[in-house]
C-alpha cells in the first residue's frame, strides 16, 4: 500500500491519499497538477503527518479513498503523545476593524500548530462569526459558543484561554474540575487577588499545570539583558527600574521579567502610590494614569517602577549594578559595564519575529506536560508579579508599607475608586 | 562703614553646666558672624538663664537676655539668628520681621506645618525682610563641584536626582534643597510619593515617618527622587542621572562616570566640621550679610527654601490624597499629622 498527499497551496490543503483508490483512477484525478503530488508514504499515518507539516489550513484524509481513516477518531492511535488542544475567546482577527484587543487566540494557536503532538481541535466565542473565522482560519471542524458545553464534549487535553481578565477565574476554575490537563491563561491574572489565589490553589488540588501568558520571558532583548547580569558584567545588581503603561495589564510583564532578572527571589514588601484622574480602564478592568512602586527584594535587590502618564526612565528597563548599567529599549539593548567607555549597543530583536515568544512559551508548555517540569510561564511566576500589582494597590489604600505575602482578597484600587476615596 | 548688630534666639544647652556633648547649630551661627568684619553679635537669648549666660561668656557677648522680644526692642539688631525648634519658627520669624529687623536668618526644618512656612514668607515679604533658612549645604564644596560638573555636561544631559537619607522633614529638607540646587532651582510641576509610619519619629518635637519614597517631575523635564528610611537606598548621599553618564556623591567622595570613562573617578573632599571657620554656615552667613549690603537674592533665600519645603509636604498630601500633587500646594497643615491625628495611619491606626 502507498499513500500520497495532494498539497495545493492556491486552495490551502493537504490531502492524504491511498494511491492506489481507485475512485481516483477511474475519475483521472491523479493526473491532474503532478507537481502538487508527494509520495512515497508507507502509512497513512506518515502521510497524514506529511501533510500536517504543510501548515495549510485544511489537512484531511480523502473522503473517497480513505473513507474509514477520516470516520476514526481524532488522533486515537497518538493521543498517548499528542494533544488536543482547545481556544476559549477567539475574539476578531488581528485584520479587522473593531477588534479590541490583540487577537491573542490567534498567536497561541499558531504557537500550537508549531508544537509537536499538538491539535488544535475547537475553539469558542459568544460571537459566533468570530468563532467561525477563527475556525476557518486554523481548519477546525468545531466551534462553539459556550465552553462548558466545549469542555464536556471535547474533553480536550489543554485549554488556552483568550478571554478578559474578569473571565479567567470562572473559566480557569470550569476547566481545571473538568479534567483539563493543561491551562495557558492570558494575563493579567485576575481583577481581585482573591481570585488570583483561588486559581492558584484550585489547579494545585486538581493538579491542573496552570500557565499564564507573560512571553516577554523568551523575548531576546529581556534574555540578552538577563544574561548580561548573571555574567556579572555590570556587577552585582542593585536596582531595577521599569516604565511603560499601567500596572495591571502592563506591569504584570514588568514585575514578572523584575523576577526573570533576580532569579524570581521572592520580595519583600512595596512602597508605593498611584494616580487617577480619569475613567482609565484595560480590558474592562479599571486601571490608573500613573503610578510610583518601589520593592525590596528578600536578596538586597530593588525595584522602581514609574508607570503611566508623566513618567520616564528614558528607557523600558534599566538595570544597575554596582559596575555599570544596562538599559533594554527596543530594540536595542544598551550596556555599560566595567571597561565601557561609552555604552555598548546589542541589537535584539527577536529574530523570528515578535510572536516567537508565544510560540516558545506554547512549547515550553507542552513539553513540561510530558516532564512534569515545572513550566517557565507556571502560575507560580505569574502569581508573584500579581501579588505586587495588588501590592501596590493596597500600599495607596493603607498609605504606607505593604509587607508580603499579601493577605487581602480585594482589588484596593476598585475599592477606593468605589469609596470616592482616590485623588480626593 | 556702620556696623551691622547681630543677636542669637536659642543658644541651646550649655558644653558647660548641661553636659551637652555637642555644640548645637547656634554656635555655628555665632562663630559664622564673628568671622565677618562689619558684623557685630550684641546679645543672645534662651528661656534658660544658665544657657544664655554660658553662651554670653563663651563667646564674649556683652549681653544675654530671657525673652527675645525684649531683646530686639532693646537691641534693635540689624540681623536676627533664630537657632530654636521648628514648632517656634513662624512665631518669632513673624515677630522679628514686624520689629523691623533687616534680615533673618532661620533653622530648618522652615516649620511643622505649610501654612506656617507660607505665612513667613509672606510676612517677610510685607515687611521687606530679608528671610534666609539654614540649608547651608549648598555651600558645601563637593555639592557645588557635582553641579559644576552636571552644569558642564559633563554626564551629558541631565536626567534624574536621587537623593538619600534618613527622613523626608528634617534631614530631607536639605536633600530636597539640594535636589533643587542641582537642577538650577528649576520650579517642580508635581509630586508623587508613599510613606510609612509603624512608629513615629520625632526630630526636634516634630514628627516623622518612618520611611518615604517621592517622585518629583521639574518644569525642564529633570525627575528627582528622595528615598527615605531603611531599605530605601541609592547607595550614595545623591546619585545624578544624565544621558551620558552618573555622579555618585557620597561625602568625603564623589564619584565621576562621563563619557569616555571607563567605570568612576573618584574625588575625595576633605572632611570638615560644622563649626569653624570657613565651613558652609559660615559661607551661608557671609552671602546673607553681602546680599543685606546689595540686594542680590541669597543663596539661602526663602524662596528656594519654601520651594524645598513644598516638596516635603507634598510629599505628605500625596499619601493622603492617594494621587499625584500638582503645585502649588494649596493645604495649611501638615498632612502626616493629621493623619496620626486622626488614627488614619500610625501605630494609633484604627483598624
Amino acid at each position: 500500500m502507498a499513500y500520497v498527499v495532494y498539497v495545493d497551496h492556491y486552495n490551502h490543503k493537504a490531502i492524504v491519499h491511498d494511491e492506489e483508490c481507485t475512485a481516483h483512477r477511474r475519475r483521472g484525478v491523479r493526473k491532474v497538477r503532478e507537481d502538487h503530488w508527494r509520495t512515497g508514504f508507507e502509512t497513512a499515518a506518515e502521510a497524514m503527518r506529511f501533510a500536517r507539516s504543510t501548515g495549510e489550513r485544511r489537512v484531511d484524509y480523502c473522503s473517497w479513498c480513505l473513507a474509514e481513516e477520516k470516520k476514526k477518531p481524532a488522533r486515537r492511535g497518538r493521543s498517548r503523545t499528542g494533544f488536543k488542544v482547545a481556544i476559549i475567546g477567539t475574539g476578531k482577527p488581528r485584520s479587522m476593524q473593531g477588534r479590541t484587543g490583540f487577537a491573542m487566540a490567534y498567536s497561541h494557536a499558531d504557537g500550537y500548530r508549531a508544537t509537536t503532538g499538538c491539535e488544535l481541535v475547537a475553539c469558542v466565542d459568544i460571537a459566533e462569526e468570530n468563532a467561525r473565522a477563527f475556525a476557518d482560519r486554523y481548519g477546525l471542524r468545531r466551534v462553539y459558543a459556550d465552553y462548558r458545553e466545549m469542555l464536556a464534549t471535547e474533553k480536550p487535553d489543554i485549554v488556552s484561554i483568550c478571554t478578559w481578565p474578569h473571565l479567567h477565574h470562572p473559566m480557569v476554575l470550569d476547566c481545571a474540575r473538568a479534567g483539563v490537563r493543561a491551562i495557558h491563561c492570558e494575563k493579567p491574572m485576575a481583577p481581585t487577588f482573591g481570585e488570583a489565589k483561588e486559581m492558584v490553589r484550585v489547579c494545585q488540588e486538581t493538579r491542573t499545570q496552570l500557565t499564564f501568558n507573560h512571553q516577554r520571558r523568551f523575548e531576546n532583548r529581556f534574555v540578552m539583558a538577563r544574561n548580561l547580569v548573571r555574567e556579572g558584567v555590570i556587577g552585582e545588581l542593585r536596582r531595577m527600574e521599569g516604565h511603560w503603561g499601567n500596572m495591571m495589564d502592563v506591569g504584570t510583564h514588568w514585575l514578572d521579567l523584575f523576577n526573570f532578572y533576580n532569579d524570581d527571589t521572592p520580595a519583600e514588601w512595596v512602597l508605593a502610590q498611584v494616580h487617577r484622574h480619569n475613567d482609565a480602564s484595560a480590558f474592562g478592568v479599571q486601571v490608573e494614569n500613573q503610578a510610583l512602586c518601589y520593592i525590596a527584594y528578600k536578596n538586597g535587590v530593588y525595584g522602581l517602577l514609574a508607570m503611566g502618564e508623566g513618567h520616564t526612565i528614558w528607557a523600558e528597563h534599566r538595570l544597575w549594578g554596582t559596575e555599570g548599567v544596562i538599559e533594554v529599549d527596543y530594540p536595542v539593548v544598551r550596556v555599560r559595564g566595567k571597561g565601557d567607555g561609552d555604552w555598548r549597543v546589542l541589537e535584539a530583536a527577536n529574530p523570528e519575529g515578535p510572536d516567537a515568544s508565544i510560540t516558545k512559551g506554547i512549547q515550553d508548555l507542552v513539553e513540561c506536560l510530558r516532564t512534569r517540569r515545572e513550566p517557565v510561564l507556571s502560575a507560580r511566576n505569574a502569581f508573584a508579579a500579581t501579588e505586587i500589582i495588588f501590592a501596590t494597590y493596597e500600599s495607596c489604600r493603607r498609605r504606607g508599607r505593604v509587607d508580603l505575602p499579601l493577605t487581602i482578597d480585594d482589588n484596593p484600587l476598585h475599592d477606593l475608586i468605589k469609596r470616592g476615596l482616590l485623588n480626593r | 562703614m556702620a556696623t551691622l548688630k547681630a543677636v542669637i534666639i536659642g543658644c541651646g544647652k550649655s558644653t558647660r553646666t548641661a553636659g551637652s556633648k555637642q555644640h548645637g547649630i547656634s554656635h555655628c551661627h555665632v562663630q559664622g558672624y564673628q568671622a565677618i568684619d562689619g558684623v557685630k553679635v550684641v546679645a543672645c537669648c534662651d528661656i534658660v538663664e544658665d544657657y544664655a549666660s554660658a553662651y554670653a561668656e563663651l563667646y564674649k557677648l556683652p549681653k544675654y537676655y530671657l525673652d527675645y522680644k525684649e531683646m530686639v526692642k532693646k537691641e534693635k539688631p540689624g540681623i536676627v539668628s533664630i537657632c530654636t525648634w521648628p514648632g517656634l519658627h513662624a512665631e518669632m520669624v513673624i515677630h522679628c520681621a514686624k520689629a523691623g529687623v533687616r534680615a533673618i536668618h532661620c533653622e530648618k526644618p522652615m516649620a511643622p506645618t505649610f501654612g506656617e512656612a507660607r505665612k513667613m514668607k509672606e510676612v517677610c515679604e510685607q515687611t521687606g525682610t530679608q528671610l534666609t533658612f539654614n540649608h547651608q549645604r549648598r555651600f558645601e564644596k563637593q555639592y557645588s563641584t557635582v553641579r559644576n560638573l552636571v552644569n558642564r555636561g559633563v554626564i551629558g544631559k541631565l536626567r534624574r536626582i536621587e537623593t538619600e537619607c534618613g527622613n523626608l522633614y528634617d534631614w530631607g529638607t536639605h536633600w530636597f534643597d539640594m535636589m533643587n540646587f542641582y537642577n538650577n532651582d528649576v520650579p517642580a510641576e508635581w509630586v508623587l510619593g508613599q510613606i510609612e509610619v509603624s512608629s513615629p519619629g520625632d526630630a526636634f518635637g516634630v514628627r516623622m515617618e518612618n520611611q518615604g519614597i517621592s517622585h518629583i517631575r521639574y518644569a525642564n523635564g529633570v525627575y528627582g527622587l528622595m528615598l527615605s528610611g531603611p531599605g530605601l537606598t541609592t547607595w550614595a548621599n545623591h546619585r545624578l542621572l544624565g544621558s551620558d553618564g552618573y555622579i555618585e556623591a557620597d561625602m568625603p567622595v564623589v564619584r565621576v562616570r562621563g563619557k569616555g570613562d571607563k567605570e568612576l573617578r573618584t574625588i575625595t573632599f576633605p572632611k570638615e566640621k560644622n563649626i569653624g571657620a570657613w565651613t558652609a554656615i559660615t559661607w551661608g552667613i557671609l552671602d546673607l550679610v553681602h546680599c543685606l549690603k546689595t540686594g542680590r537674592e541669597p543663596e539661602l533665600s526663602v524662596r528656594k527654601a519654601f520651594a524645598a519645603t513644598e516638596l516635603i509636604f507634598a510629599t505628605y498630601e500625596s499619601s493622603r490624597r492617594r494621587g499625584r500633587v500638582d503645585l502649588p500646594l494649596s493645604i495649611d497643615d501638615n498632612p502626616l499629622h493629621a493623619m496620626l491625628d486622626a488614627g488614619e495611619i500610625g501605630p494609633n491606626r484604627k483598624r
